[in-house]
């Protein structure tokens, strides 16, 4: 027969498994909080796509507008010295701007990644929660904000200023 | 006083394309005589070691942003005075109210045409 120590030393560890089991499921909330705020909640979900979709277009535009300056390229009149330069001068420069596509949708894309590596360390660190593994991965590993918070890559369209806005900041009185 | 084609650039970016882009650019316009850095911390070795006639940099790089680089360069007694002309897909207001606190002499968007780049350049520099 179990004697009144024993009995209580089960209570007692019934108890402090219960407080564990409950401590577990409240960081497990905490995790899944985390993901659906940073990685798979509607507004970052919906951002990531806005911002491959983006990225899609941009290359669609700049491969355009290299295919249209070899177009005139190859329409030149080459017994026309002064046209064939002109020709070169002009669509080479056309060919150069339209390859600054590569830069922007190439951040777009880094910020798209940026996301997945956050999804992913979460659910890395709620596995290791759940399965009770040692060396569970820090929660808020992988969503540290850069300490530079002037960092927020390309704009998607309607967002940001454009050049001649840029341009009116540039000059106007913006206080001390 | 006119605008030497011949002095020394430094462009600083951590895409290698987008540095050939802009010195594809600037030779179109003029320069020729190009150097490239891939961060800030390079560009400022650069800096102190060659004098250059303008720079232009991109903002998001590491370990050293174009942001952080301003910063250094306007508090050099040596480069304060070097025009530094920014250009970047940072196109929030608060990145180029914070670059014009810093002291940048021009901020470019990207995408940017060569007409953009020209007519920066002129407003910097000079007429050529």
């Amino acid at each position: 027969m179990t004697s009144k120590s024993s009995k209580a030393s089960i209570a007692q560890r019934l108890a402090d498994e219960c407080l564990n089991l409950y401590r577990v499921m409240l960081d497990g909330c905490r995790q899944i909080e985390l993901l659906r705020d940073n990685a798979f909640g509607p507004v970052v979900a919906d951002r990531s796509v806005s911002e491959l979709l983006e990225a899609k277009k941009e290359t669609e535009v700049a491969v355009d507008r290299i295919l249209a300056a070899v177009d005139k390229l190859m329409a030149t009149d080459c017994s026309d010295a002064d046209a064939v330069r002109q020709a070169i001068d002009v669509n080479c420069m056309a060919i150069y701007e339209a390859c600054t596509f590569q830069d922007i949708t190439g951040q777009r894309i880094s910020k798209v990644l940026h996301s997945i590596r956050v999804a992913g360390t979460a659910l890395e660190s709620l596995h290791g929660l759940w399965s009770g593994s040692s060396g569970a991965v820090s929660p808020a590993a992988g969503l540290e904000t850069d300490a530079d918070s002037l960092l927020n890559g390309p704009a998607l369209a309607g967002e940001g200023l454009d050049q001649d806005e840029v341009n009116r900041l540039l000059t106007a009185n913006v206080g001390g | 006083m006119a605008v030497d084609l011949k002095m020394p650039v430094l462009i600083v970016d951590d895409y290698k394309t987008m540095l050939r882009i802009v010195r594809g650019l600037l030779s179109q316009i003029g320069f020729s005589d190009v150097d490239e850095a891939f961060d800030g911390t390079e560009a400022l070795k650069m800096l102190r070691t060659r004098r250059y006639g303008f720079i232009i940099s991109d903002w998001n790089m590491a370990p050293m942003s174009g942001y952080d680089l301003l910063k250094n360069v306007r508090s050099d007694w040596e480069l304060k005075t070097l025009p530094f002309i920014m250009v970047t897909a940072e196109a929030k207001t608060e990145n180029v109210v914070a670059a014009r606190k810093a002291g940048v002499s021009n901020y470019i968007i990207k995408p940017f045409s060569a007409d953009v780049l020209k007519a920066k350049l002129k407003t910097v520099l000079g007429d050529f």
